[in-house]
Parts: C-alpha cells; sequence; structure tokens
C-alpha cells in the first residue's frame, strides 16, 4: 500500500489540516519504501544519485524561467501525435 | 438587503434540505473539514451519520450513494473537481441513470452529483479544469448549471427533491459571485425552465454558466447598437426549449456562448434544435472552447482557450448584420 507524507495541494500546505494522527504517519514512515530501499544503496552511490536529480531539477526551472512566455497559438501544440488540429471555439 | 455568495447560497440549500428531510445526507472528500466551503457547519449540526467523510475511492462511494438512494436515502455526492465524473461515469451514466427503467419503474434513484467549481481557475491546468456537462446531459442525466447565488440555491433545493440522479455544476467562474437578496424570498427553482437575465430584441445570447456574467457585460457595451437579450437555460437537460423558442419568435437572430469543448457540446446541440424547429432569420454562431481542448498550465494559454468576451462581441455583431 502507498501513503503520502505530503499536503496534496497548495491549499492544504497552507491550511495544514489534521485529518490523521500524528502516529499513523509515524507508522507510516518506519516502513516508507524510498527509505528503506534508499539504506541499501551505497551511501556515495546514493548521494551522486540525489545531487543528479537535484541539479536536473534546477535546470528545469532555470529553463522554464529562461524560456520566454509561450504564445497562445501554441497552446494545443502536442495534444495529438500526429499533429492533428481540430477546429478553434469561434467560427 | 443582505449579500449572498454563490458558495453560501449551495451551503444555505443542502442544510435547508436536510432540516427539512432526514433522509438527505452527504458523502464526499474532507466534507467535515468543508474544503469546498459548502459543508461549512453541516458535520456539527448534522452529526457523522449524515455528513460522512469518504476516503479517496470514488467510484466506491458513488456506487454507495446509489445504494443508499435505493435504500431510501437522499445523498449528496460532492465531488472536489468534475475530472472525478470521468472516473464515475459508468456508475452515474450506466448504473444511477438506468435503474428506474430497467426495474420498471420499481427503483428511484434520487442523488444529486454537486460539483461546486467546475471549469478552469487560473493554472489549475489539464487534469482539473474541465467541464463535462455536455456528456451528462448527452446521456440523459439530468443537469443543473446555475449562474447566480439565488439560482443555485433555488435548482439545489429542486435537485435533491428529484426522484431522479441529478448533477449540479457551480462554475468556478461564478462561485465568487454575491448577490443582495431577501433570504426569506429564497425558493425553490424548478428544474428546466430557463430565465431571461435581460431582454432584447436583435439578438438571442444563450450563455450557460459564469457566461451570463460575460454576456451581459458584452450586452452592455453594445446597448447603443444591438439590443441583446440574454437567455439562461439553468437546466441544460431537460433544456427548456419553449424558452428559447419564445426568445427566438423576438429575435430571430442567436450566439450560444459555452464553455464545452466544440465538438458534441451543448452550444451545438442548442445550434442545432434551434435551426431545425425555432424561427431563425439569419444563420447561428456559437463560442466554445476549441475542439478537444485541453487546457494547459500558463495563463495565457489557458485563457486562449476559453471562450472570450471578444469573441462573443464579434459573434453578435456578425450574427446581428447577417441576412
Amino acid at each position: 500500500m502507498t501513503y503520502r507524507f505530503e499536503p496534496h495541494h497548495t491549499w492544504e500546505y497552507r491550511a495544514r489540516p489534521r485529518y490523521r494522527t500524528d502516529e499513523e504517519v509515524a507508522a507510516s514512515r518506519a516502513r516508507d519504501p524510498v527509505a528503506i530501499q534508499g539504506a541499501r544503496v551505497p551511501e556515495a552511490v546514493r548521494s551522486r544519485i540525489d545531487e543528479q536529480i537535484e541539479d536536473l531539477l534546477d535546470r528545469a526551472r532555470l529553463f522554464a524561467e529562461s524560456s520566454p512566455e509561450p504564445g497562445p497559438a501554441g497552446a494545443l501544440d502536442h495534444l495529438y501525435a500526429g499533429g492533428l488540429r481540430g477546429r478553434g471555439g469561434t467560427a | 438587503m443582505p449579500i449572498l455568495s454563490y458558495g453560501r447560497a449551495l451551503n444555505r440549500a443542502l442544510s435547508a434540505e436536510m432540516e427539512r428531510d432526514p433522509a438527505v445526507c452527504v458523502f464526499g472528500e474532507d466534507i467535515g473539514i468543508a474544503v469546498s466551503n459548502v459543508t461549512t457547519g453541516l458535520l456539527k449540526r448534522f452529526g457523522p451519520e449524515r455528513v460522512i467523510d469518504m476516503p479517496i475511492s470514488e467510484q466506491a462511494f458513488t456506487s454507495f450513494a446509489t445504494g443508499a438512494a435505493i435504500a431510501g436515502s437522499r445523498p449528496v455526492v460532492e465531488f472536489q473537481i468534475p475530472a472525478l465524473l470521468f472516473l464515475v461515469f459508468e456508475q452515474i451514466a450506466n448504473q444511477a441513470h438506468k435503474f428506474s427503467l430497467m426495474t420498471g419503474g420499481q427503483v428511484k434513484v434520487p442523488v444529486t452529483y454537486l460539483l461546486p467549481s467546475s471549469g478552469s481557475r487560473v493554472g489549475w491546468a489539464g487534469q482539473h479544469s474541465d467541464r463535462p456537462y455536455s456528456l451528462l446531459a448527452h446521456v440523459g442525466v439530468k443537469t443543473v448549471v446555475p449562474a447566480t447565488p439565488s439560482d443555485a440555491y433555488g435548482l439545489l433545493v429542486n435537485a435533491i427533491r428529484e426522484d431522479d440522479p441529478v448533477v449540479l455544476f457551480g462554475p468556478a467562474g461564478a462561485v465568487a459571485r454575491r448577490e443582495d437578496v431577501d433570504f426569506g424570498a429564497l425558493a425553490p427553482v424548478p428544474l428546466g425552465v430557463g430565465r431571461v437575465h435581460r431582454p432584447g430584441t436583435d439578438v438571442t445570447v444563450v450563455a450557460v454558466g459564469h457566461l451570463v456574467y460575460d454576456a451581459l457585460a458584452v450586452a452592455d457595451e453594445l446597448a447603443g447598437t444591438v439590443s441583446v437579450e440574454v437567455f439562461d437555460p439553468r437546466t441544460l437537460y431537460p433544456f427548456d426549449w419553449t424558452g428559447l423558442a419564445a426568445s427566438l419568435e423576438r429575435t430571430g437572430r442567436l450566439v450560444v456562448i459555452d464553455d464545452s469543448n466544440r465538438t458534441c457540446g451543448i452550444g451545438g446541440e442548442i445550434l442545432a434544435t434551434a435551426a431545425e424547429e425555432m424561427r431563425l432569420i439569419a444563420p447561428p454562431k456559437r463560442v466554445t472552447r476549441p475542439d478537444g481542448a485541453v487546457l494547459p498550465f500558463a495563463r495565457e494559454l489557458g485563457l486562449a482557450l476559453q471562450p472570450a468576451r471578444s469573441q462573443l462581441r464579434t459573434a453578435i455583431e456578425t450574427v446581428a448584420k447577417a441576412q
């Protein structure tokens, strides 16, 4: 079974509603598969993987922030693999 | 007069019906803490037997509501986003909707599915911004889209009292609306009856949900040149064809603004029925989302795919001039 530790969306981050006990969260932390599997990887390897992922995320953020604002004409780009274009909202 | 917000109107309708009829109960996610504000105060007032928080398992609790309704309850099921309707389409369209016929009328399924925030909020992106009311109308499930707080109140009351399944969409673009109302005058609104928000003589604009406000704004802008009648169907299925025909008797010209995807959206059904059965003296037009629209995350892109006032204005001017 999977378990969510962090809030689902921005409102939940702000409001922090309590809908489960600390004990329930702690019990799931104790069997967190990411932590358990991670502990099986040698520390040096794990640090390198973590660094690679942090770097990838940093570059993705920089790419987004330094890219021009997308234009409305491309709002439906990539909707279909073959480039099918449906009709617009007016005629 | 006191101010009534759209969300508060839904809350008042729910509590009034729960007070009036002990069979009315509410199922949904996070309704105890009222994440959507619609169920505020209900848990305290009516208790956990009638205000029941559900696990993140929409298909299961939608079926649970069907069973509860068959057994004599009158459940209101809240879904926080309309995309969840895709998940429970089987439970609504293929089960709840069909039981009355399939049992020869022995079984009724009086469930109300409540979507208190349908459509796009800025940045809610591809999987949270749909407005699948045309799908429900297509299969024949009673479908209401109130635009104003008092209509939200009156239509939710009657949706709950209906013996059939009813889906009520509260448009995200309308839920922040407030209205001066006499609380004592709040009354049930019958399903299937439209409302003329503004009378006019040149062009009828059928506006669905929050787009009623855009239609009224454009009608104001054009007041010196085109007399626009703003018709709000309020219920999409069953649709008030009589009301629309009466409006077209006056104007003979039609524009529909509908925040559905274009193909098979309710706007297409309105144009087709008007063309087949009603008085039109010029080709009608509709303003919709594009075919198959998926709203991107970026603000400008999301807005580009939703019906805009400028598009409505152009469509009205074109239809008004057409011979």
